[in-house]
């Protein structure tokens, strides 16, 4: 170093950074649930080359831990922040074993990670809440509190090693009906099973204040590959270990002080 | 060394420079895809020579058959000195690969050849991968390279344990088990015992010429021999006077 110059020492280190990603700004292109994966087209434009290239396979956080895991849908169009690892992440991605890496790479951009949900300025969310919301996860229950006047918080109880069937209500409040008639969105009932699942079958109903008659018409957002069947039921097969959570979207209109019912029947292993 | 042929010829773009007296070849070259600059010094150019050769892409330096040093051209001047003129060409192979950007995404289930064909189309360089010989992985996941088309062609060959030099006609992949030996130094063509320092060995040869860069190589001195891969070398050739320089550096892997 010595016998650089400033303009060759001001020359090297431009070169060092160029290569050396860190951390990015991107848009998700596609989202593959099955290896919950996404490909990124980064948001920013370097010097050169003038773009850099869509990022594939990029694992995408959802937080929680190894029997539990806080989920939700993800599309094109959202915005994440790619981190990138300090080394070839394949052979760890393969195995979640620690293992050397495949290659020589350093902070590469094929080692990305995802956070999906950061946003710019123009894609802020719409009236964000300033009351006080709460999810929290403990084993066999899922506690949710959002907006307490509007919806009552839940406990989902499912223990482990137990069986039979469940309903938890929730009473929709007028904030949460969107025009009668048409379909609207509650995205706010959070919900979660873990532990090793024998059986588990799941329908979101409604029962109006006027009428007791139980209708199905949800979907289920799922966390982990439940099968859907024509019932409006999502299957989880025996053996598979359900550590996610979901959202409830309810296509068609629902009056205000209805109760939705999560139904579940279910044998925990 | 001393050999009694002295004479570099050069060619500016495949056209043969004349019009010098005396000329001086140096520079270093080592296995891998940075370029490495060699310098061609020329005294008392006559100005047409000077003219083609700052005009010129490539530059060759050859010693009989052999080709001394050869690449693309970074840089001509010219200066005046007490005894006329000095022009000073600096030319690298691999140069136009360091220089040229790629942005290119690769999905997963490729192989490392299939990759680094793709990184050498997209950097518009027309060099091309003449063959890839030992593992060729499939790769499991999605790959994304930005910047220096070189670069990306070692990064892409990493997954293999393989490494990459130029050659006159495209690139040449050095496995990581190496390649079966080619060329045998004995004591007659080295200029003293090499200087070993681990598992590097240091030759210097009679002649400058042969240099296999990427190849392996068996050295036999006295009662000593080693098997190894050449990964660098020099030169310091001068048609006028001095002794030669040719150093080889070998990666040794048996001895």
């Amino acid at each position: 170093m010595d016998n650089l110059t400033p303009a060759e020492i001001k020359a090297l280190k431009q070169e060092i950074s160029a290569s050396l990603h860190c951390a990015l700004p991107g848009t998700v292109e596609s989202f593959d649930p099955e290896t919950q994966t996404v490909s990124v087209r980064p948001a920013l434009h370097l010097s050169s080359p003038s773009s850099l290239p869509l990022i594939r396979d990029v694992p995408v956080f959802f937080p929680g831990s190894r029997d539990s895991a806080l989920t939700w849908p993800v599309s094109a169009g959202d915005g994440c922040l790619l981190v990138f690892a300090d080394a070839d992440i394949d052979r760890w991605f393969e195995t979640g074993e620690p293992e050397g890496p495949a290659t020589g790479r350093r902070h590469s951009l094929s080692d990305a990670f995802a956070f999906v949900g950061f946003r710019s300025k123009v894609d802020a969310l719409p009236d964000l809440p300033a009351e006080p919301s709460f999810f929290g996860l403990s084993p066999g229950q899922v506690h949710h509190t959002h907006k307490a006047e509007d919806i009552t918080s839940g406990v989902f109880p499912l223990e482990r090693g137990g069986s039979g069937q469940a309903d938890t209500g929730f009473t929709t409040a007028a904030s949460e009906v969107a025009d009668p008639g048409t379909d609207c969105t509650i995205s706010s009932l959070q919900f979660a099973w873990w532990g090793k699942v024998a059986l588990l079958r799941v329908a979101v109903r409604k029962r109006t204040a006027v009428s007791s008659d139980v209708t199905t018409l949800c979907t289920l957002l799922p966390g982990k590959r439940p099968k859907y069947d024509a019932a409006a039921q999502w299957n989880w097969g025996s053996g598979a270990v359900v550590r996610s959570s979901g959202a409830v979207q309810v296509n068609g209109a629902i009056a205000a002080d209805s109760t939705l019912f999560i139904h579940s029947t279910y044998i925990l292993e | 060394m001393t050999d009694l042929n002295r004479t570099l010829s050069i060619f500016a773009d495949g056209e043969p420079v004349t019009g010098f007296r005396h000329a001086r070849l140096t520079g270093r070259d080592a296995l891998g895809l940075y370029p490495m600059p060699f310098t061609l010094r020329l005294w008392n150019l006559a100005e047409e020579e000077y003219l083609k050769l700052e005009a010129a892409k490539t530059l060759a330096v050859l010693h009989g058959n052999s080709v001394l040093a050869c690449g693309t051209v970074s840089d001509v001047y010219r200066k005046t000195i007490p005894e006329g003129t000095l022009t000073e060409a600096v030319f690298a192979a691999g140069l136009s690969l360091w220089e040229a950007p790629v942005s290119l995404s690769v999905e997963a289930g490729v192989s490392v050849s299939e990759t680094v064909r793709r990184i050498l189309e997209a950097s518009g360089t027309g060099i091309r991968l003449l063959s890839f010989p030992g593992n060729d992985p499939v790769r499991t996941r999605g790959q994304a390279f930005s910047g220096r088309a070189a670069e990306c062609v070692e990064e892409a060959l990493s997954a293999a344990g393989a490494r990459g030099t130029l050659t006159e006609t495209g690139l040449c992949v050095i496995p990581a088990e190496g390649l079966p030996v080619t060329v045998t130094l004995t004591e007659p063509e080295l200029a003293g015992a090499p200087a070993q320092a681990g598992k590097r060995l240091l030759l210097v040869r009679t002649a400058p010429v042969g240099w296999p860069l990427g190849k392996a190589m068996a050295v036999k001195w006295k009662n000593e021999s080693g098997e190894g891969l050449v990964t660098e070398r020099s030169i310091d050739a001068d048609n006028l006077e001095g002794n030669w320089q040719a150093e080889l550096l070998m990666e040794i892997h048996n001895s």
